[in-house]
């Protein structure tokens, strides 16, 4: 019944959600005053039942039943702190979000039974050489738009900004680890179920979507003062390099190249288990600080390293993964990604698609220094320095629980990086089995990264012994920081998170919607900068004044009451079906 | 067996040599401007001299200020036994050339965190610029790397110098991938036109920045893990782009060779590198992306001519 693709994200969900259960049991405390907490479990249960009911399902009804409960489980965590204007807002644009997705992968499901005549998952791949090429790129297009509002592709990410902020951390580190990725699975399985061939343009839209989600929002990432906004929006870029990676093994799977296909999707897999782990790492960690400093504007905090150990250290670890340093995690895929965009190229005959390729890879290795740029703002700017606001911090507030939930993460993270020779040859396996190829060879990718970590240990080992432990201990000397001769160094003359990213928005501010703005009021100039996401800005707010005016338009014929709204609901129904089994 | 022992040999060589190199360089520099110079040996005074100094740390530091330039020294060091010096061979199977690069991002990493650990602003005005910079790095060594692998169908750094060690004639597009690595070690080891590593002022405030709150031991270990790092992006610009007579036998007569010639072409790379630094000015921040640009461009056309022609 339930075959690799399917047992590989199972042991993902299995394997985050644990280590964010325990946290919650720690951090759900500071709710239990407002909020009822029983409520929480109980919608976090069925979000969980709901997304494994997703990845065991086996007939298009049941992934739809158990996506729409997923869809819904996950609005009410989000909306969690009710009493607030803004947690509302962001609550309605996820629902109307995810049911866009939902929408768009009914649709989807209507066409494959359209096409095939039937729901079952089994029956379908059966079915599948009876489609020609259009058919099938009208599935994928529709797949690719369904499962990347989930996830946060652009243009369909600007749910991921607003919806994490506004819900509590261990949710956002759920919603952000693990269900993003079924948004991932759900467009492998449709892979897996039409294992054919699209027209060539399909895969350059599904690559080039992706370097265009990864540069778009890394960028974006840079300038958030907000962590769980930048967190949001760094997710976003991953989740773009995951899916441009699965578009070039789609790509390699047309050309018959099962072994270089394999290696590609094992690089995408593996990316998907990486990010859910540094990801939900670091999302638990901002949660962490959220509750001990209860701030989570970067202009606010700064040097919680001195007031909380522990998730300083964790955090270290997940944003070291997150750039993507050897031996950690982040760096396996990052390697295997940009390994793939390099690899057999030069058998790719056709022009444009080596233009494409090379564009992701590019766009790709400049979202990973990016990325880099992104998580070092972060962390230095949240957890190094001085602390800058002027709030308590209460770090009895972290409790052994939450330490407990990050420190089995940043073990996660260090584990899947030194042993990823190993997990590679399993993750193989599953690619196999998408790809439909039986090969007994498995995948070998070297042994560096734990030739590294190996050498790293020893020697930091060894210096640790030389200069810190043997010697001099009681000689360290512990003064003010340097001022070059000057001596009234403040908090706020370090450089804040405005700061530090502005070189890189005097290049591309135009991306970000960056302004900055002087204004003058008794002597003093206030110098404020400004960003917008652009998408949302030209595109949403446009969709949403068209909609109003029509909604204004509408409400004339709405009168409030039940049996008229009853007569339209079968009045379009009919005219709907009407439509459907006449035109499409 | 003996490869092995080689290729360690080798590596334990570069660890052992870059200070040297270093000297070398200021030497060179020196020569150039017409002054005397200080001895070639310095840099080893000067670690010397560091390590034998105690620690002063800020107040505001944290684990980063403790661990970092150990971590820092370790990488480097690590990074240094995944490249070929002076031999090279065919049947090395570790040195893949992304695990270098990324391992050398760890140096990098560390340092721009230092640098806003003690909560000074020069600090995190240098780590700030060294995220910029390598923003724009990565891509050059995404295309960089693209070309040696379609040049050589191979990721390992040891292969790739094995066969274009027996290149007799270099192409075009290998002269100018060349040309835009050499920029990219510029960029990467914050050296004029990019950063001045010679001043404390604030305009070139890049990577001395980051480590204006070390002192002692630790300022000594950054200080060789940057200059080991340095010569490691020579060593590999060399023996990537510019591998001619490399040993590839365990032969005495070979190796003398290639050693030999490997500290020819240091010198002669030093030469130019010292020849860049007192012949131009450190470019305005916001004019780095372009000089970059530059070596994005000139290292796509080397790809595009490899690829298509």
């Amino acid at each position: 019944m339930i075959d690799e693709l399917s047992l590989f994200f199972l042991i993902l969900i299995v394997a985050v959600i644990i280590p964010i259960g325990i946290y919650s049991i720690g951090y759900l405390k500071e709710y239990s005053e407002k909020y009822s907490v029983r409520y929480i479990y109980f919608m976090t249960f069925i979000f969980i039942i709901s997304m494994i009911g997703v990845i065991l399902s086996r007939t298009s009804i049941a992934f739809m039943f158990f996506w729409e409960l997923m869809s819904a489980s996950s609005f009410f965590l989000v909306i969690i702190e009710y009493d607030k204007q803004k947690t509302i807002k962001a609550g309605i644009m996820y629902f109307i979000m995810t049911h866009i997705s939902g929408l768009l992968l009914m649709l989807m499901f209507g066409f494959i039974f359209k096409y095939t005549g039937t729901f079952v998952f089994s029956q379908i791949t059966n079915l599948h050489q009876a489609l020609d090429e259009k058919q099938m790129a009208v599935i994928f297009i529709l797949a690719l738009a369904g499962f990347g509002a989930k996830s946060g592709l652009v243009p369909l990410h600007p749910w991921l900004p607003k919806a994490h902020p506004a819900a509590p951390s261990n949710i956002s580190a759920m919603m952000s680890g693990v269900m993003l990725k079924i948004g991932v699975y759900g467009f492998l399985r449709i892979f897996m179920l039409f294992p054919g061939k699209l027209p060539m343009a399909v895969y350059a839209i599904v690559m080039l979507t992706g370097a265009i989600t990864a540069i778009f929002s890394i960028l974006n990432a840079l300038v958030q003062d907000d962590i769980k906004r930048l967190l949001a929006y760094s997710s976003s870029e991953n989740i773009g390099i995951i899916f441009g990676t699965i578009g070039l093994s789609m790509f390699f799977h047309y050309l018959e190249m099962s072994t270089a296909a394999g290696f590609v999707l094992t690089a995408a897999l593996l990316h998907s288990l990486n990010h859910a782990v540094f990801k939900s790492l670091l999302f638990l960690t901002a949660g962490a600080v959220n509750s001990a400093a209860s701030s989570k504007n970067m202009h606010d905090l700064g040097g919680l390293y001195s007031k909380m150990k522990f998730t300083a250290i964790c955090a270290f670890v997940g944003t070291a993964a997150i750039s993507a340093i050897p031996p950690l995690n982040g760096f396996a895929s990052e390697f295997m990604i940009l390994t793939s965009f390099m690899k057999d190229i030069d058998v790719v005959k056709t022009d444009y698609m080596v233009f494409v390729i090379v564009t992701c890879g590019i766009a790709f290795a400049a979202a990973g220094a990016g990325s880099m740029y992104v998580a070092v703002k972060n962390f230095g700017i949240t957890f190094l320095g001085v602390h800058r606001g002027n709030r308590e911090i209460d770090s009895s507030k972290i409790t052994s629980s939450m330490k407990l939930g990050m420190g089995i993460l940043s073990v996660y993270t260090i584990g899947f990086g030194v042993a990823a020779p190993w997990i590679v040859k399993i993750l193989y396996r599953v690619s196999g089995a998408v790809l439909g190829f039986k090969e007994t060879s498995t995948l070998y990718i070297g042994y560096d990264i734990t030739i590294f970590a190996t050498i790293l240990l020893i020697c930091v080992g060894i210096l640790y012994f030389f200069f810190r432990a043997s010697k001099d201990h009681d000689e360290i000397e512990i003064s003010d920081t340097w001022g070059c001769g000057f001596n009234r160094l403040k908090p706020n003359m370090q450089y804040s998170s405005g700061g530090y990213s502005q070189p890189a928005m005097k290049v591309f501010g135009w991306v970000t919607g960056y302004s900055k703005e002087i204004r003058k009021s008794n002597e003093t100039f206030h110098i404020s900068q400004k960003v917008k996401d652009l998408i949302e800005f030209h595109i949403y707010n446009r969709i949403i004044e068209v909609t109003s005016i029509i909604a204004k338009q509408v409400s004339i014929i709405q009168h409030g009451r039940i049996q008229t709204c009853i007569v339209y609901i079968f009045v379009s129904l009919a005219v709907a079906m009407i439509i459907v089994s006449k035109y499409l | 067996m003996k490869v092995y022992i080689m290729c360690i040999v080798q590596s334990l060589f570069l660890i052992i040599i870059s200070p040297l190199f270093t000297g070398v360089l200021r030497k060179i520099k020196a020569f150039l401007r017409g002054y005397k110079g200080s001895s070639i040996l310095q840099p080893y005074y000067d670690i010397h001299k560091l390590v034998g100094k105690s620690r002063v740390i800020s107040n505001n530091s944290s684990f980063i200020t403790v661990i970092g330039p150990l971590f820092c020294f370790a990488g480097a060091i690590g990074i240094a036994f995944f490249i070929p010096v002076f031999y090279t061979n065919a049947l090395v199977s570790w040195g893949n050339i992304l695990v270098i690069f990324f391992g050398l991002a760890l140096i990098k990493f560390i340092n721009s965190l230092i640098g806003l650990d003690s909560g000074s602003t020069f600090g995190g005005m240098g780590s700030s610029r060294e995220m910029f910079i390598s923003f724009f790095g990565e891509p050059i060594l995404f295309i960089l790397i693209l070309f040696l692998y379609h040049e050589t169908k191979t990721f390992n750094t040891f292969y790739i110098s094995f066969l274009n060690s027996k290149l007799l004639l270099y192409s075009v597009q290998h002269i100018m991938a060349g040309v835009a690595f050499f920029i990219l070690i510029l960029a990467e080891n914050a050296r004029i036109p990019i950063d001045n590593p010679e001043t404390h002022l604030e305009l070139t405030m890049v990577h001395e920045a980051m480590v204006l709150d070390m002192s002692g031991p630790d300022l000594a270990l950054l200080e060789l893990s940057s200059s080991i790092k340095f010569m490691i992006f020579l060593t590999l610009g060399l023996n990537l782009f510019l591998p001619m007579n490399m040993a590839s036998t365990m032969e005495w007569i070979p190796i003398f060779i290639s050693l030999a010639f490997y500290l020819l072409k240091m010198i002669a790379a030093l030469f130019a590198v010292a020849i860049i630094e007192t012949s131009m000015a450190k470019f305005r921040l916001f004019r780095v992306p372009e000089l970059l640009a530059a070596a994005f461009s000139i290292g796509l056309t080397a790809l595009t001519i490899n690829f298509f022609l």
